[in-house]
């Protein structure tokens, strides 16, 4: 036991000195601030220009010939004048006696339609924000002549809160649910991405470099591999809480808005729930780490692992191949395929269940079965690790190169 | 043509209840890979305190044995024993320097040794590390990554992480490849210190002056059975009184002429 804990503190240690490995395990989370930061500073520079264009286009006079009769007299002042002809405003604008002119063809009502004229500027917002000053215009001026109430029906500004009930009748609150199972697959995703070629490096070192001998007659391969499996695991679950943390700063920038609020309101934070996704999480890690280590056990070096993992790599992407028969409402062959062959199965489930398409009991058989075979897995992997220390060639699949026949 | 000679050589300075009894122990040994058999039957005993030449040819079967004897390899048939029972490393009372060996590269020497030194159950392996580098003259290296350090510095850490702990078997598989005269001198100065305090040593080596220097007794394998086992000096007289740089050219030389 003494020499595991040694060797998970020498693999944890070494990895976190590793440069590469902070910038890996920094890298998603640091993009995902920065996008999150860029769209929320994008978000108040644009804020900030509209007002700042208000104010520029408010200096310049806008220019409305209305034939439909339908703006009010009390929106006319110094900036904004009415013109006789549409001529006649074009010609202004032309000269630049004014900023922008609008014609109301007196068809207005029914076609919904206006024509705008303004000079060309270096300004490439100016021609969306000028569209936008003439419906400013005529919003002032119809709420001149309706009451407030109806400004409010007429903006079509009105939130509506849904619920939805289920089968059972219970509010199904399916936003609210997904939310976790769908962190559950992105944290998934992001581990087996960032990992799997450290997990080969860890297994294959040893061999590489020709240290094998001299360490296993100090430590045997079986706790060797196992220090290895709980470090990489450890190392994990560190790259979830990285993570995670990004995912609580969104949310914390983003809590008054509507949508997010709604979500994070909306969040089921069901202890069973929860465990029953972590489980789900945890027992796929193991999954792909057992197999990642078995193909490293039975390879020479890196290079060639790198290249056999990739059938393990395509076996767990496999449900995003055919997302369109695991996401099936009404499941097919290929949708239990898919959910229960082990390597795909991890993905399978979790869309499936970030989608509430994963009944209860077919959820929890999930569950059994990816534990199952992550341990086998495991333990093969370690039975072929103890087999293959020393084979400095790529061994051939068999019982025996698996270490589970003598 | 098989000699088979008793060796009665031995030097130590543990117990004598320890002294009557053999540090290895190998009856009938029989291994082989894929159909091919690496080693017939072998059967010999290394006598606890002395220095033993394990012998031959390239490829005759000598790292497997070591191998099989610490239990990296499963034997096919035959008993391999330390101490009168099969090596795991839990008993960590073997020092391995093999043929094959490396180092993690990346990292620094110190974290390294200290790396093994633990796992090898060292109460204080830094203490114990940075004085061994001091000894072998390159303490300043310490704190370097392994890959910065030449060949035989790296021979020097290796050797250090093999002899660490006080093994009571100490196993090298041709020890001196690759070291300059001073460094081969310092090698076998160390050797010598080790066989002074009673460690056994089993060496694989390729040059026939070490074994008579060094070598209380030796086996020469060939074609995967014993072909002469004993003490030096037995088996020299068994050639005639032949050097064993000769005795070498006289048993294997058949081998590279065909």
């Amino acid at each position: 036991m003494n020499k595991i804990k040694t060797v998970v503190k020498f693999e944890v240690v070494r990895q976190l000195k590793k440069p590469s490995f902070w910038i890996s395990l920094l890298l998603i989370p640091i993009l995902m601030v920065g996008i999150i930061g860029l769209s929320a500073l994008s978000g108040y520079m644009a804020e900030s220009s509209a007002e700042e264009q208000l104010a520029k286009t408010s200096e310049n006079v806008i220019a409305i010939t209305d034939e439909a009769g339908v703006l009010a007299d009390a929106v006319l002042n110094e900036a904004i004048i009415k013109v006789d002809s549409k001529d006649e405003g074009i010609e202004k604008v032309k000269k630049g006696e004014v900023g922008e002119y609008y014609y109301i063809p007196a068809d207005f009502v029914e076609t919904k339609k206006a024509e705008g004229y303004l000079k060309q500027t270096d300004d490439a917002s100016l021609f969306s924000a000028s569209s936008a000053n003439l419906r400013n215009v005529l919003m002032a001026s119809a709420s001149t002549r309706v009451d407030a109430k109806d400004i409010v029906i007429l903006t079509n500004s009105v939130n509506v809160d849904m619920t939805t009930f289920d089968e059972s009748g219970e509010v199904s609150n399916l936003l609210g649910k997904a939310v976790i199972p769908i962190m559950v697959l992105g944290v998934f995703y992001i581990l087996i991405c960032v990992f799997g070629n450290r997990m080969l490096m860890a297994v294959v070192e040893e061999k590489e470099n020709r240290i094998s001998e001299m360490i296993l007659t100090a430590v045997s391969s079986k706790e060797l591999i196992i220090g290895k499996i709980i470090s990489l695991i450890l190392l994990g679950f560190l790259q979830m809480i990285v993570f995670l943390i990004p995912v609580l700063i969104a949310a914390f920038i983003y809590k008054d808005n509507p949508m997010i609020s709604g979500v994070l309101s909306n969040i089921e934070f069901n202890p069973v729930t929860i465990l029953a996704n972590l489980a789900l999480l945890v027992f796929s890690y193991f999954l792909f780490t057992g197999a990642c280590t078995m193909v490293g056990a039975m390879v020479p070096t890196a290079r060639e692992a790198s290249q056999y993992v990739g059938i393990v790599m395509v076996g767990m992407v496999l449900p995003l191949m055919f997302i369109s028969a695991v996401m099936s409402s009404e499941p097919n062959f290929m949708t239990y395929f898919l959910s229960y062959f082990p390597l795909s199965a991890p993905i399978a489930m979790m869309l499936r269940n970030a989608f509430g398409l994963l009944p209860w009991y077919e959820f929890v058989f999930g569950i059994i079965e990816i534990g199952i075979f992550s341990m086998l897995v495991t333990y093969v992997a370690s039975k072929a690790f103890q087999k293959n220390a020393i084979n400095f060639s790529v061994a051939k699949i068999s019982l025996k190169s698996l270490g589970l026949k003598k | 043509m098989t000699f088979k000679i008793l060796s009665c050589s031995c030097y130590n300075k543990r117990t004598m209840s320890e002294v009557s009894k053999n540090i290895i122990t190998v009856k009938n040994f029989k291994i082989a890979f894929n159909k091919k058999t690496v080693i017939k039957d072998m059967s010999f005993e290394v006598k606890r305190g002395e220095i033993f030449g394990l012998l031959g040819s390239n490829g005759s079967g000598k790292t497997t044995t070591i191998r099989t004897l610490l239990g990296l390899y499963e034997p096919t048939a035959g008993e391999l024993l330390i101490n009168g029972e099969r090596y795991t490393p839990e008993k960590a009372t073997v020092g391995y320097l093999p043929e094959e060996r490396g180092l993690y590269k990346k990292e620094k020497v110190i974290d390294t040794m200290v790396y093994f030194g633990e796992l090898k159950g060292l109460k204080n392996p830094k203490e114990w590390s940075l004085k061994y580098l001091k000894r072998v003259g390159i303490a300043d290296k310490a704190d370097k990554k392994i890959e910065t350090l030449s060949t035989g510095q790296q021979q020097k850490v290796q050797l250090g992480i093999t002899i660490m702990g006080d093994p009571e078997l100490l196993i090298l598989d041709e020890p001196t490849k690759g070291f300059d005269p001073v460094n081969r001198k310092l090698l076998m100065d160390i050797i010598d210190e080790l066989h002074q305090k009673g460690t056994t040593i089993i060496m694989i080596t390729h040059y026939m002056d070490e074994v008579e220097r060094l070598c209380d007794s030796a086996l020469l394998l060939k074609n995967g059975v014993v072909h002469a086992y004993g003490s030096v000096k037995d088996i020299k007289k068994q050639f005639n009184g032949m050097s064993f740089d000769q005795i070498f050219v006289k048993v294997y030389g058949e081998d590279a002429n065909e």
